[in-house]
């Protein structure tokens, strides 16, 4: 029985990785898609330092890692390039509940979900960047849940799904 | 209330008169024998650390280095100034007799040691330093205000790039804190009262904000509780010892509840402030924590109604129907301020400061935004409601 449980766990962390790193995916296209079409998005990345770099992180992966760019904006790049701001999170299970929308990244922050390695306030923008992208991706009594404050929509969400789904 | 918190407060705290007296032991018994003493002009002038130094000799514990050149705004290399003079001197101990700036400097000189380290930008971030080397660390506060010697903040200045590096890890907590009354009786009125307004807005934040936990609650709700004791009475009378004491272990209760719970939007402006106007910290906590407490209301105005309870006392809160016990605390605040406003001209309002012009708000608000402490506030802050807030505060 204990060996059915220890098995059953690790399927779960299997799949919540699996989760993880699709959300992780969707997100980054999503990112890509609002610096095109939302104000707030394409304002906070513009004042980024050129080539600015942040990864997060699960422990044993998935990583994202977005490279910024004047000429390029947003662009996911593999792990030759090093980040300027690392945000890890300390369990599968702490990136799940943030990938999954049971935590904002407020929330996560304050139940100590990750650690950040790099410079605090540099990493404050991306956190509003990631606010208003969940503010499209959830539906709004969800997002409630999460986000202090819902941001408004500058465009329809459909929009940024299909950001997410052509990865355009 | 969070569903998962963590808390961590592993200092021992040595309170009350005598405590320097029994540094010497504690340093032994952290298997210390050669420490290096840090402390600032000002506090060697005044004859604060010459105290310290000599509670430390007269029980037979001799620094084996001292290091006197902390500035206001300590940045990397005086804290590289100072781990080399400790190296340099075979020191196995830290002591650190000063404000919120000898404190950091002496966690930052820690952290260069403890991780061997020749860059300090490496270990900037949150939560992210592993432990290293451990270098017994004794802090002595000679303010009550920033409560220093029990959080797990640094702040140092990296002036080639200008700016001010946030290191947050619980390696940089003081094995031991010492508060001792005789450490803050030559404050002068302005400053006892502008930093204890600073502990109260601590403590106020702390027991409000996202992380806010259980025990950072118990914390922060007595650290209210001593200053509204204490506070008139120290500003008053700096000789008054009890009162001295009490804002003491107020200031360290309300360290330890913001270090395990993170403070807010008072704090995120009140930076900024310091940053772009180089308005004093505890000047702006002032200036702000009412009308922001104003601007959290709808999101966490129950529990400012509990608050009420530290801030006027039983009879007051009682007397208090529980709509009414939210606005009721600000009020308590707002009249605590009064007094100080009268008997040491402390500012309540930013052009009464004299450092700021409504030019400068653009830059302000900017630098807010960016603050780490925001993250924690209960309630969305944008760049109009920061504007707001400056104005109403003007």
């Amino acid at each position: 029985m204990p060996m059915k449980k220890e098995r059953l766990y690790r399927v779960k962390l299997r799949c919540q990785r699996a989760v993880c790193s699709l959300v992780l995916t969707c997100l980054s296209r999503a990112l890509r898609g609002l610096e095109r079409c939302d104000s707030r998005v394409r304002g906070e990345m513009a004042q980024w330092p050129e080539g600015f770099c942040i990864s997060m992180e699960l422990p044993g992966g998935p990583v994202l890692r977005l490279h910024h760019t004047k000429s390029k904006g947003l662009v996911p790049v593999d792990s030759s390039v090093q980040p300027d701001v690392a945000i890890r999170f300390k369990s599968v299970q702490d990136a799940f509940y943030l990938c999954t929308g049971r935590l904002g990244v407020a929330g996560a922050y304050a139940q100590h979900r990750f650690v950040l390695r790099g410079n605090v306030s540099s990493v404050m923008g991306f956190v509003r960047c990631v606010d208003i992208a969940e503010g499209y991706l959830f539906p709004r009594f969800w997002a409630r849940r999460i986000l202090k404050e819902v941001p408004a929509h500058e465009v329809p969400a459909i929009r940024v799904y299909l950001a997410v789904l052509l990865a355009k | 209330m969070q569903e998962y918190f963590e808390f961590k407060l592993p200092a021992k705290i040595l309170s009350g008169g005598g405590a320097l007296e029994h540094i010497a032991h504690e340093l032994e018994g952290l298997g210390a024998h050669s420490p290096m003493l840090m402390s600032d002009a000002g506090l060697v002038r005044f004859g604060v650390a010459g105290q310290v130094k000599a509670a430390m000799e007269a029980s037979g514990c001799h620094p084996a280095a001292e290091f006197y050149d902390v500035p206001a705004d300590s940045s990397i290399q005086v804290v590289n100034r100072a781990a080399e003079l400790f190296r340099c001197n075979g020191c196995d101990s830290l002591v650190a007799v000063g404000g919120g700036s000898v404190l950091d400097t002496a966690k930052g000189v820690g952290m260069v040691l403890a991780q061997g380290t020749e860059d300090l930008r490496q270990n900037m971030g949150c939560e992210a330093l592993p432990r290293g080397q451990h270098i017994p660390y004794v802090a002595i506060p000679t303010t009550a205000g920033t409560g220093s010697e029990a959080t797990l903040v640094a702040v140092i200045a990296d002036p080639d790039r200008q700016v001010k590096m946030e290191f947050i890890s619980y390696h940089l907590l003081p094995d031991v804190a010492v508060l001792d009354p005789r450490m803050t009786r030559t404050l002068p009125p302005r400053v006892t009262a502008a930093t204890g307004m600073d502990t109260l807005c601590h403590a106020v934040e702390a027991a409000s904000c996202l992380q806010r936990n259980p025990i950072s609650d118990a914390f922060a709700e007595k650290a209210i509780g001593l200053v509204m004791a204490h506070l008139t009475d120290a500003v008053d009378d700096g000789d008054n010892l009890a009162a001295r004491q009490g804002m003491a272990n107020a200031s360290l209760l309300a360290g330890a509840a913001f270090s395990n719970s993170m403070v807010g939007l008072v704090h995120a402006i009140g930076h900024a402030l310091g940053g772009v106007c180089r308005v004093p910290h505890g000047e702006a906590m002032n200036i702000l924590l009412p009308a922001v407490m104003r601007y959290n209301l709808s999101k966490c105005g129950s529990r400012y109604g509990e608050l009420l309870l530290p801030l006027a006392g039983p009879e007051i809160y009682a007397a208090t129907p529980a709509p009414e016990r939210p606005m009721a605390a600000i009020q308590a605040i707002e009249g605590l301020r009064g007094r100080l406003a009268q008997t040491c001209k402390l500012p309540a309002r930013l052009r009464d400061t004299g450092k700021v012009q409504e030019s400068d708000f653009d830059a302000v608000i900017a630098r807010a935004l960016n603050d780490g402490a925001i993250i924690v506030n209960p309630r969305e802050a944008g760049a109009s409601d920061i504007r707001a807030l400056l104005q109403e505060v003007w």
